[in-house]
């Protein structure tokens, strides 16, 4: 029967893609019928289809913030003559984007625009990304460090630090900044803005997540990116977060910042979900409801850690407890299947 | 291959399969096709709108990384921007999912040629921890890692199968390979994930 198995593949290949023959079909059946092993390797087969089915495994993108870069793509492709291209010698990711001059211009329209016209100013910039699992620390010409976490990129234009240091971040980022009384350091991340002389500080904007920040060092200026007197002063030990509806909440930094997207490994052994959900919240900056206090009680084993994300740790714990959660309103919501 | 493939003019025909589920609540495709005889940047938008989360979900699927699938997403409507003149009477869902598809394989065929450094995938890297005793049945991360860690091109097709839903028959087309090809693949894959998931599967 061994001989056969080339065939017997194929029938099981074909009866995944719905293309199995009446023939074939009983083919397939009397061969499962023959043997209890055939039977199981069959079942295995079946069931790893079914697993696999289970995951879409891609993460929600931001449509605003990719629509913006697009239109400054197309932009740049009108304009071509005017783009010097940006090569980073060691990062073959890296590539002249003009994204981060068009972003603050853009990043209170609204989605439907009436046409494309280039802005009036364009001048080349710079991006670095960080892919899943992937950090890099660098060194901008100002001396100022920046530790990349991963899935985050950030952008500076290309004449950085002979005027004003401003850098545009998607996700995670902790910077040490060089001090300079004349040109202070402005970070836009999310829907804020940060501004700071010389100091060190934490900005972690994962969309649809609220921005948050956590000074380690100095004095930071902390706002609304479109509106300035939205604003608050923080100072070293205390974290600002900028909610979704704009407003800014300030506390206490109680857990150590920057260590803390290196590697955290939170495990459960019989634990109450409670727990878990309080944890998932305070890890990530996520408010997270569960519609059945009944849910909170049961017993949670299992792990999740900071290098996961929010989708991947919410599917993890919903999963083996036999509920499942959506993102509405701002909140991620836990419920009975 | 595939950068003249999908996105030259090749109306797909609107008896797609995507045709039969998709338009519940979202904008009809004749929608957007008036959209795009009365206002082109009215109907990119809109057509963004609509579907840069699938384009953009597709690509990650095959590159595993989100920034670079966010900016291959964004190529793909510049590419369809270009082509608004000549789009005929597409089926737009399924153009834009065709078309990501061609944009992933495409990079990584292009990651392939530049060959020296290609990274280790992040996956191979850093894959999560193990399960908790038998407790974490299964996870989406360890489904993501086990299928990463096939070998390409029998990842691609499994990918294509199994998420995009194509028939091996499109797989077939889209890859230039023959059915048969697929289905070998195919096999192989979900028997090498047999072992890699053993730890989540009860035969």
């Amino acid at each position: 029967m061994l001989d056969n198995l080339d065939n017997i593949d194929a029938l099981i290949a074909r009866k995944l893609d719905g293309t199995l023959t009446q023939a074939e079909q009983a083919a397939l059946s009397e061969w499962i019928a023959a043997d209890a092993t055939h039977l199981s390797y069959y079942q295995s087969i079946q069931e790893v289809w079914g697993l696999t089915g289970r995951t879409q495994w891609a993460p929600e993108p931001d449509v605003s913030d990719n629509w913006m870069k697009f239109q400054s793509k197309l932009q740049a492709q009108e304009r071509p003559n005017e783009l010097k291209v940006v090569h980073k010698a060691n990062n073959k990711r890296t590539w002249l984007r003009v994204a981060a001059i068009a972003l603050p211009i853009l990043i209170a329209t609204p989605l439907i625009y009436n046409h494309f016209k280039p802005s009036a100013v364009e001048v080349a910039s710079t991006t670095i990304r960080t892919a899943n699992g992937e950090k890099k620390t660098l060194q901008l010409a100002d001396g100022t460090t920046v530790h990349l976490n991963e899935n985050s990129s950030l952008a500076y234009n290309n004449d950085f630090n002979t005027a004003k240091r401003n850098i545009q971040l998607t996700g995670e980022a902790f910077f040490d900044v060089a001090q300079n009384d004349t040109k202070p350091f402005a970070v836009t991340a999310g829907r804020s803005r940060t501004e700071v002389l010389g100091t060190s500080f934490n900005i972690k904007a994962y969309h649809p997540q609220p921005v948050e920040i956590a000074v380690t060092s100095g004095k930071v200026a902390f706002m609304a990116e479109t509106n300035a007197n939205n604003k608050v002063v923080l100072t070293a030990g205390h974290k600002g977060i900028l909610q979704l509806d704009e407003t800014i909440t300030t506390q206490p930094i109680d857990a150590p910042v920057f260590t803390q997207w290196r590697e955290m490994r939170f495990t459960y052994h019989k634990d109450p979900f409670s727990k878990v959900i309080n944890d998932v919240e305070k890890t990530f900056g996520i408010d997270i409801e569960v519609s059945d206090a009944e849910i909170l009680k049961t017993d949670y084993n299992g792990l999740f850690t900071t290098q996961m994300k929010v989708p991947e740790v919410l599917e993890v714990i919903t999963i083996t407890t036999g509920t499942q959660w959506k993102f509405e309103n701002g909140k991620y919501i836990i419920s009975h299947r | 291959m595939k950068e003249s493939g999908i996105l030259s003019p090749q109306p797909q025909p609107a008896t797609s399969k995507a045709n039969e589920y998709l338009y519940d609540m979202s904008p009809s495709n004749e929608h957007f096709h008036a959209l795009l005889r009365k206002d082109e940047s009215q109907f990119m938008a809109a057509l963004f709108k609509e579907f840069f989360p699938l384009a953009c979900k597709t690509i990650y699927r095959f590159v595993q990384d989100m920034p670079m699938a966010e900016d291959l997403a964004q190529d793909v409507f510049i590419k369809i921007w270009n082509r608004r003149h000549s789009l005929g009477d597409v089926f737009f869902k399924a153009y834009v999912q065709k078309a990501a598809i061609n944009m992933a394989l495409d990079h990584i065929d292009k990651k392939k040629r530049q060959g020296a450094h290609t990274e280790l995938s992040p996956l191979e890297e850093q894959l999560p921890a193990a399960p908790i005793s038998g407790n974490l049945r299964e996870t989406s991360a360890q489904i993501e890692a086990a299928i990463g860690q096939l070998p390409e091109k029998c990842r691609e097709i499994f990918i294509l199968s199994r998420y995009e839903e194509l028939s091996y028959k499109e797989i077939a087309s889209t890859l230039n390979i023959s059915v048969k090809t697929v289905e070998n693949q195919m096999i192989t894959a979900l028997k090498k994930l047999r072992v890699s998931l053993k730890d989540y599967l009860t035969s």
